[in-house]
């Protein structure tokens, strides 16, 4: 009886020792990523758009920069960019604004979009129908309305201030700092 | 004895460490019989944002909600909405006064422009 407790202990271990190498395999772990179908793959189109995507707004689910998109669980708002893995965080509604102009320059930090803007350091959340576009040379610019700005550019950042973090479409991605300027209404 | 000045020091020391000046708030009021008074909290820390935002026209208390809003040395700025986001109630700008210690300014409610003063509260 003990010893066929401690070869089944046995079998258990090798077992384990098995599966934990597996994992630690990088020619494995490529393997597995490969069966991944909601990497991000050339076209940009990772996973199922959700509801709010249906007003015509370019939206897709993406998990923060960095991470695995198959263990994140954490939706964000981007854009489906060719290539592109910026989390474009947008308001639920458009908002009413202030009419606030300041010079500015949004950025990619991390995998977010986020705006300087008076020494501050915030996400930028723009109104619902605002999308990324990938000009070729000229870079990337955020698009909403018939406004465009360009990413990694100083420029005029329009209808600006702090909004509530209840006014997001979706949850903020943890890579995003947690002030929030909302730019265009 | 010596018990007695650790509870008396820990008490101290609970008392003292709570986050005082963790917030501050700004009480704004345009001038007349009937004035428009918006009270606000903000966080002190980044990030912390505005908290807190009522208004009262008169002796009417207006529900809102703060669909945006801007602090800074040098200017105040908000945006109130009524609770469903679908109403501008008020549209507050004003500068800081070095004179004063205050921001002045003129808020928009109704229609109808008014000089506002906001302190701090």
């Amino acid at each position: 009886m003990c010893l066929v407790a401690t070869m089944i202990a046995f079998a258990m271990s090798v077992s384990a020792c098995s599966s934990e190498l597996a994992a630690s395999d990088p020619k494995s772990s490529a393997r597995d990523l490969d069966r991944v179908p909601n990497a991000v793959d050339a076209t940009g189109d990772t996973m199922l758009s959700p509801p709010e995507a249906a007003d015509g707004v370019s939206q897709t689910a993406l998990p923060p920069a960095n991470e695995d998109p198959s263990l994140s669980s954490t939706p964000s708002v981007t854009t489906g960019v060719p290539g592109s893995s910026i989390a474009l965080v947008t308001s639920r509604k458009p908002l009413i604004v202030l009419g606030r102009q300041l010079s500015g320059e949004l950025r990619n930090a991390n995998g977010c979009l986020v705006v300087e803007i008076e020494g501050r350091t915030a996400t930028a959340v723009f109104p619902p129908s605002a999308r990324v576009r990938d000009d070729g040379n000229r870079g990337q610019f955020v698009v909403f309305g018939n406004r465009e700005i360009a990413i990694g550019e100083t420029a005029n950042i329009p209808d600006g201030g702090e909004v509530a973090i209840s006014d997001l479409a979706l949850p903020l991605p943890p890579v995003c700092p947690s002030q929030l300027y909302s730019i265009g209404g | 004895m010596k018990d007695y000045y650790s509870i008396t020091a820990l008490a101290a020391l609970l008392t003292f460490s709570s986050p005082a000046h963790a917030t501050g708030g700004l009480a704004c009021k345009t001038a007349g019989d009937e004035p428009i008074i918006v009270s606000l909290g903000f966080g002190h820390v980044p990030s912390a944002g505005l908290f807190l935002a009522r208004l009262v026209d008169g002796r009417e208390e207006i529900a809102v909600s703060a669909s945006q809003w801007w602090l800074s040395g040098s200017e105040l700025r908000l945006a109130l909405v009524s609770p469903d986001a679908i109403t501008e109630e008020l549209v507050l700008i004003a500068s800081w006064n070095r004179a004063t210690n205050t921001y002045d300014g003129s808020v928009w409610r109704a229609g109808r422009k008014r000089w506002v003063r906001c302190r701090e509260a």
